[in-house]
């Protein structure tokens, strides 16, 4: 072999296995970059597992995030989405509408009227889903009223809820917030009037637990 | 005529591995870094009302939000210091945007496009839900410009600034280029899954929920018809351009309606931004001066 060739040979084979690397690394990444947007609104049980399985990379390099929003590119109408939350700050002897006052209204949010409007479609989705004891709406809220209390010249909020802006005025869920003897605050959900409760006389209840 | 391996690796070899001069890459880091640093200045004007230690999403609502402890949820990968220790927030908006300002200049090579990534990854990953739509793609090329941010040496000669042809500019434009097209193609994938980009309707009802000085009357549906055609079309036209080398320079056209499109429609100047920077990476603009490369060096 000739001495004065070999450095030269083998500082080219390293320079292949360094693009062999970086080549398997560009695929490797195309593909996780391909599958993150590919899932950007359905995704198949077969493209679940890869997410999970990528997750040390996908989120953690921070690849994860969704392109586009569904409402955009399902071009949702606007009522479907158009939420608010409604604050009453001390209780009316006779309770209107209008004791209700609008707060995270998206227009008022200056540099944020975006991230309003996510917030409020997050908030809306998970009254929808009814999730167990709607334990991340309370969170939301509770997350919420400890904003609004913290604002300077602000007063005790009594009641908090998150209602539809259409025409119907939907209420999606109802919290009154409870001043504990520590200090600290609690939310506890209003209970809809229409919603019955079937008595503990029932039959099939009775002996149950 | 089928391409043999061979072919298929010296292509592959050329495309990635063909060093490029700074000049390929630079407009993209100057427009990421102005982007970077508008979001900066909002984030440090409202980010602490949001997730600051008693904002509207606070650290428990957060947790809850990104499934915190829940299998699957990938929530043990998120990294932000934001989640302990909430009071920072103005903290890291103020060094995201030094560090954007030092991108846009050119300063600290890899570091500052590197301390913007990760300014940004600690708002994603402290509320991923509250990330706007431009956030994902401003994020990814941050991360390609680590690799290279096509630093150059300012020189006070005037039309001259210096800077030697790298594969690793190559590389980080090749990913930045094929990213933008992977998010086009995407974007459009998604959007003929729904039949209202078929008839026309999707333009209409994005418009009623768009700028208020473009509500039109039910006389006008023509124009959110003729609107969501546009979208699909210029977007189409835009990966078969940039995939194009003839046709490629047709492409800033098609791409020029599609931004005019979407912000007639959804009225987000951010977005707009954000795809007109991201296109830099398959269009790079000259800067009024040029750069050096060593062929220039050799030829002095």
């Amino acid at each position: 072999m000739n001495p004065r060739i070999k450095p030269k040979q083998v500082a080219q084979e390293k320079r292949r296995g360094w693009r062999w690397a970086i080549s398997l690394a560009i695929l490797a990444h195309l593909a996780c970059v391909i599958l993150t947007y590919s899932t950007n609104s359905n995704r198949s049980s077969i493209q679940d597992i890869a997410r999970v399985w990528s997750q040390p990379y996908l989120i953690g390099a921070n690849w994860h995030q969704e392109m586009l929003p569904i409402e955009w590119i399902s071009a949702t109408h606007e009522s479907d989405l158009a939420v608010t939350i409604l604050l009453l700050k001390k209780p009316p002897i006779n309770e209107q509408p209008q004791d209700w006052l609008p707060v995270l209204i998206p227009k008022s949010a200056v540099f944020g009227a975006e991230r309003a409007k996510r917030l409020l479609h997050v908030m809306s989705e998970l009254a929808a889903a009814e999730d167990q004891d709607s334990v991340g709406l309370i969170k939301l809220l509770y997350s919420m009223v400890l904003h609004l209390e913290s604002i300077p010249g602000s007063t005790p909020l009594d009641r908090i809820r998150l209602q539809r802006t259409d025409f119907e005025n939907t209420v999606l869920f109802e919290a009154a917030v409870a001043r504990l003897e520590n200090g600290d605050i609690g939310l506890i959900p209003v209970i809809e009037p229409h919603r019955t409760v079937r008595p503990i006389s029932s039959p099939e209840l009775r002996g149950k637990p | 005529m089928s391409a043999t391996p061979k072919q298929i690796f010296d292509d592959w070899n050329r495309v990635w591995f063909t060093p490029a001069p700074p000049g390929l890459i630079a407009s993209l880091r100057v427009a990421c870094g102005l982007i970077a640093l508008v979001h900066f200045v909002g984030l440090g004007l409202v980010g602490s009302t949001w997730v600051g230690e008693k904002g509207w999403l606070n650290s428990d609502a957060g947790l809850y939000l990104i499934g915190h402890e829940v299998e699957g949820t990938g929530s043990s990968y998120r990294w932000s210091v934001l989640f302990s220790r909430p009071q920072l927030t103005t903290l890291v908006s103020m060094v995201g945007i030094a560090g954007s300002a030092a991108t846009v200049a050119g300063l600290g090579a890899r570091l500052s496009p590197l301390i913007v990534w990760l300014c940004l990854g600690m708002f994603h990953h402290r509320a991923p839900l509250l990330a706007l739509v431009y956030e994902p793609l401003l994020t990814a090329l941050f991360a390609y410009l680590v690799i290279d941010p096509g630093r150059t040496t300012w020189t006070w000669r005037p039309g001259f600034c210096s800077g030697d042809a790298r594969i690793s500019v190559n590389l980080a434009a090749q990913l930045a280029r094929c990213h933008f097209w992977i998010w086009i193609a995407f974007s459009l994938a998604s959007m003929l899954a729904y039949p209202i980009w078929w008839d026309g309707e999707a333009g209409w009802l994005l418009l009623q929920r768009g700028p208020k000085w473009l509500r039109l009357g039910d006389g006008w549906q023509f124009v959110g018809q003729w609107l969501t055609h546009l979208v699909i079309a210029s977007q189409a036209a835009i990966l078969l351009f940039m995939t194009n080398p003839i046709w490629n320079g047709l492409g800033r056209w098609a791409l020029g309606v599609f931004i005019l499109c979407m912000l007639l429609l959804l009225g987000d100047w951010m977005y707009a931004a954000m795809l007109a920077a991201a296109s830099l990476s398959a269009w790079p603009i000259s800067f009024p001066f040029r750069f050096r490369s060593n062929n220039d060096v050799r030829d002095q």
